[in-house]
């Protein structure tokens, strides 16, 4: 049955940072009306709750949604990409299968055209996003130690750190012997009960959804106050088109319904907040009248600088038992030691590494599947099973640099479960960021040896790692250069806004949820501090 | 079983002797000696029912032949058809894996709830573990 909504803005997403902004401007007293296509996941749905967890993260409860072919999901064509980028649709995004590492990009990050020659800057700093942070952290309940000196002095945290565990304690101690920058991890994973969010129980498997609630993954907290506020979240809701008028101003936003139902939403403004998979697919389905070559895109950037983070590992095992499978996973704790250009490296810009524990003895198993068969299966197997007890795994993000023949597109053929253009990723990963991964496999190992690890196994890229999607409507302030403005305003369409990943104009090397969120609630204040100015479109939808 | 349908007495019996060379040899009972087993492998088998039919075909196909026989065939499939091999050996393996008393063996108490004590978290840091890191400074770069 088709349904015809009116609202004061539409958010499309509703992950991290759709639940901002829904929040945000539900909180300010605006109507607003978030459209996401999957569905709630109730923590006891998640596959941590039964002893065969790990069979069930293999494709039902995969990261990649052409393994895990879910109702809400659609497909990615990856046949052109090095990686094979992960995501979840649901209530809260894919926030449900994150580690929920808490960690901020360095100034640095903002200026890397002016201090390093590359890219381009951002048109904003660190020192003008700090405030955003700050506030969604106490939202949060983010926890950590303050007083990280790899940033500016200024960046606390308003819940106490988990315990480093003996995984921690181990991979420090190793940092220390080579005299290395490490800090305490920054999670948003509730250590105390905190708002709509649990207290963590250290089930460990924060990244296939936390049975406990304690994670803040955004079903959890941000949507449950925006709907407190009187937000309207529309579920199973796939948005096909935003509809402009001949003014070229967004009017609003189709959507399909589980039963094939077509339906719109009427807003005076847009928000998408899709992903930079999903939004750049969005905006190119958009095309029309005054947009032919898709919405906001006259720049032509509309899907390039695709960056997609790409990690390398070294899982080490260790004489001792370190409890491995105990959580939050979640950082343990991290490096910023060659986040930072330097003169004596092959490449620019570096890598963020961090600790995780490596719960469950088939994921032992997985670690070891490339040694050689007599290693692993027959009579090594349950020797090997066993060091689920011993591990640390070290992982580094890259810093991956734009480039514009990374981009998104629409495929030709592949399509959706609603007969929608499925998003074709073509993406190689560039030499600088080669040279960062094998520098940090290298670093990463030294770092296990230093701490005492038996023996270290390598992965130079996990290729459906991590759910990092930057980059493909970046901001800035030239509109033949960027796609949105500093506030993610549109600049061929001054009521359509983008607040999700797509905005970062470089990816850093830090994960990049912090960003996000607080780019959204700048965008969603700005949004609410200037609504009376908002252009009224003069065509009606379709 | 919801999803998958029951094995045959064949196709068990395959799956099992697929196990055996995977998993047996070591310290620990073989799969075939491992009392729940078979109950186990079922529900390895709805948990992965995408691969249901892929994991019975590749048990069968090894049929008939000789445990050494049968570990060769299996070492050759980890090499050559590495999807077909990682789903049969997730599967059979991963049920030994669920098997209560092997998982005691291993030490794996599964993803329970391990609160932390309200001063873990401190006595840790108390250590002065983070001390070198402090004293070395700050180490951002200005921008």
């Amino acid at each position: 049955m088709s349904e015809r909504l009116q609202a004061e803005v539409v958010v499309i997403g509703s992950g991290p940072s759709g639940a901002v902004v829904t929040h945000t401007l539900a909180s300010a007293g605006v109507d607003v009306v978030c459209l996401e296509q999957g569905d709630w996941i109730n923590p006891s749905e998640f596959p941590a709750n039964e002893p065969e967890w790990e069979l069930l993260i293999q494709q039902r409860w995969a990261h990649d949604p052409n393994v895990r072919n879910g109702a809400a999901d659609y497909p990615v064509e990856v046949s052109d990409s090095d990686m094979w980028p992960v995501m979840l649709s649901a209530v809260g995004g894919t926030s449900l299968f994150y580690g929920a590492e808490w960690v901020r990009l360095l100034p640095s990050d903002f200026r890397v055209r002016s201090l390093d020659g590359v890219a381009e800057d951002w048109p904003i700093s660190y020192e003008e996003l700090k405030p955003f942070h700050d506030e969604v952290d106490r939202f949060l309940g983010v926890s950590g130690v303050g007083g990280d000196p790899a940033y500016p002095e200024g960046l606390e945290y308003p819940m106490p750190p988990h315990p480093l565990g003996k995984v921690g304690m181990v991979a420090a101690a190793g940092m220390n012997a080579l005299g290395w920058h490490w800090w305490p991890g920054a999670n948003a994973i509730a250590v105390d009960r905190h708002k709509t969010l649990e207290r963590c129980v250290r089930r460990g498997t924060c990244e296939w959804g936390c049975p406990a609630g304690a994670k803040a993954s955004f079903d959890l907290i941000y949507l449950p106050q925006a709907i407190a506020a009187g937000a309207r979240l529309v579920t199973g809701a796939r948005v096909s088109r935003i509809e402009s008028g001949p003014d070229g101003l967004a009017t609003g936003a189709h959507w399909i319904d589980r039963d094939g139902g077509e339906n719109f939403v009427a807003a005076k403004a847009v928000v998408v907040c899709a992903n930079g998979i999903g939004t750049p697919r969005l905006l190119l389905l958009s095309a029309g009248g005054a947009h032919p070559d898709g919405l906001a895109n006259s720049s032509g950037l509309v899907g390039r600088n695709l960056m997609l983070h790409p990690n390398c590992t070294v899982t080490g095992y260790y004489e001792d038992d370190l409890e491995s499978w105990k959580g939050p996973a979640g950082e343990t704790i991290h490096s910023m030691e060659f986040y930072e250009t330097r003169p004596e490296h092959d490449f620019v810009r570096g890598g963020k590494m961090n600790v995780l524990p490596t719960p469950g003895p088939l994921a032992a198993i997985e670690a070891h599947r490339d040694q050689p068969f007599e290693e692993v299966w027959g009579g090594a197997f349950a020797e090997v099973a066993g060091r689920h007890r011993s591990g640390i795994l070290w992982a580094t993000n890259s810093e991956d640099l734009p480039e514009e023949t990374n981009r998104v597109v629409l495929d030709p053929s592949l399509t959706d479960g609603d007969g929608l253009a499925a998003p074709k990723v073509e993406y190689r990963i560039g030499d600088n960021t080669r040279r960062i991964l094998d520098f940090h496999v290298a670093r990463m190992t030294e770092m296990h040896e230093a701490a005492g690890a038996a023996r270290t196994i390598p992965v130079g890229l996990w290729v459906d790692q991590p759910g990092h999607l930057l980059g493909t409507a970046r901001m800035g302030d030239d509109p033949a250069r960027s796609v949105v403005d500093s506030f993610g305003r549109a600049h061929d369409v001054p009521n359509l806004f983008v607040a999700d990943g797509s905005l970062f104009v470089t990816g850093g090397a830090a994960n990049p949820t912090a960003t996000i969120t607080a780019l959204a609630l700048r965008i969603a204040r700005h949004i609410v501090a200037t609504a009376a100015e908002l252009p009224t479109p003069s065509g009606a939808a379709a | 079983m919801n999803g998958v349908r029951e094995l045959t007495a064949a196709e068990r019996e395959a799956l099992v002797a697929v196990a055996d060379v995977l998993c047996g040899g070591g310290a620990l009972p073989a799969p075939s000696e491992t009392r729940g087993y078979a109950e186990w492998l079922d529900r390895a088998l709805e948990a992965r029912a995408d691969a249901f039919d892929e994991v019975v075909a590749a048990a069968l196909s090894l049929d008939g032949l000789s445990a050494a026989g049968r570990r060769e065939a299996l070492r050759l499939m980890s090499i050559d058809q590495r999807p077909r091999f990682h789903a049969l050996s997730s599967v059979v393996a991963g049920a030994w894996l669920l098997v209560p008393e092997i998982r005691s063996a291993l030490g794996y108490p599964g993803q329970i709830a391990a609160p932390a004590a309200f001063d873990e978290a401190a006595s840790q840091l108390e250590t002065g573990i983070l001390d070198p890191v402090i004293e070395r400074g700050p180490i951002y770069r200005e921008a």
